[in-house]
């Protein structure tokens, strides 16, 4: 068995605690595969309750990761979701660090 | 999931697309079309059924926006997406104007000239224009991975059958395949509406 101990805590150290979060974690996918979504389809596709999107969704708006457009849909509000180039790019250093820690593992 | 995690976003990528088509109203209005094309060719109306699709698809688009995305959610994919699809839709709708040409070619010397030989070939030209609108139906099953489509397709080969052996109306092939489209889209609308009630 190969086990690369040094190279764990490294990796893991770099990990990005705010996308970390499983929740976070699954609407970053969302959005990382798509230009951009709206509430009711992330709700959708994830199952999870409309409090628990907003709430994680403002941390990661503040962390300057996803770009939120309100509008009216005629009489119906529209809360459109897009990750920017930021978050765009910690997600994919994200996977990038979680691929590596996970390589180190021992199997 | 590999190594770069990839297929997992693949993964996620397919299924939030899939669900465009989770409504059952691309069923409900392509086996619409395939049954009033094939009631109105069969009753000597065959003018009218060149406006059946043009007529369906705008109510369709007006159908996934008011009725559908209120429930689903606003989707927009990314330009890699939107480019295969654009390919895809490229290739249906030359295939349709192939299936076109083909169609008129038939329509002036097979049904009226009488310049494609023995009415033996004409049974066989019979059951033509249903077996070329099984292709685009596989086009679509394999290219947006709709299965179901794969089923009309069938239904529309078998439907054919029939006409050339029993030496019916050409039209009389659309019909079964129609109404299975129908029946197949309506049982998803009823399942999608029940999984997403409007504002739940």
């Amino acid at each position: 068995m190969k086990v690369k101990a040094i190279c764990i805590p490294l990796e893991l150290g770099t990990l990005d605690r705010l996308i970390h979060d499983p929740t976070r974690l699954m609407l970053m996918s969302y959005l990382f595969v798509v230009d951009s979504a709206d509430f009711v389809f992330l709700k959708n596709q994830t199952n999870l309750t409309a409090g628990n999107i907003s709430s994680h969704m403002t941390k990661l708006e503040d962390a300057g990761y996803v770009k939120v457009t309100k509008s009216f849909v005629g009489k119906r509000p529209q809360t459109m979701f897009r990750l920017t180039a930021k978050g765009r790019k910690a997600f994919e250093n994200y996977r990038k660090s979680l691929n590596s820690a996970l390589s180190c593992l021992p199997e | 999931m590999n190594a770069e995690g990839t297929s997992d976003l693949e993964q996620i990528e397919r299924k939030a697309y899939q669900t465009i088509w989770d409504d059952g109203l691309i069923d409900i209005f392509v086996g619409l079309a395939l049954f009033l094309i094939g009631v109105f060719w069969v009753s000597q109306g065959s003018a009218y059924s060149t406006f059946v699709a043009p007529v369906l698809v705008p109510f369709w688009v007006v159908a996934r926006k008011r009725f559908s995305e209120p429930r689903t959610g606003v989707v927009h994919f990314s330009r890699e997406r939107l480019a295969k699809e654009n390919k895809k839709l490229r290739l249906l709708f030359l295939f349709g104007v192939f299936t076109f040409m083909i169609g008129v070619f038939w329509f002036f010397f097979g049904s009226h000239g009488e310049s494609l030989s023995t009415p033996r070939d004409l049974n066989i030209v019979a059951g033509l224009p249903a077996a070329l609108l099984a292709v685009p139906a596989i086009i679509v099953a394999l290219a947006y991975g709709l299965g179901r489509f794969l089923a009309y397709a069938v239904m529309l080969l078998v439907s054919a059958l029939p006409v050339i052996y029993l030496d019916l109306h050409p039209g009389w092939a659309f019909i079964p395949g129609g109404l299975l489209g129908i029946g197949v889209g309506s049982t998803l609308l009823f399942r999608f509406v029940r999984k997403h009630p409007l504002g739940g």
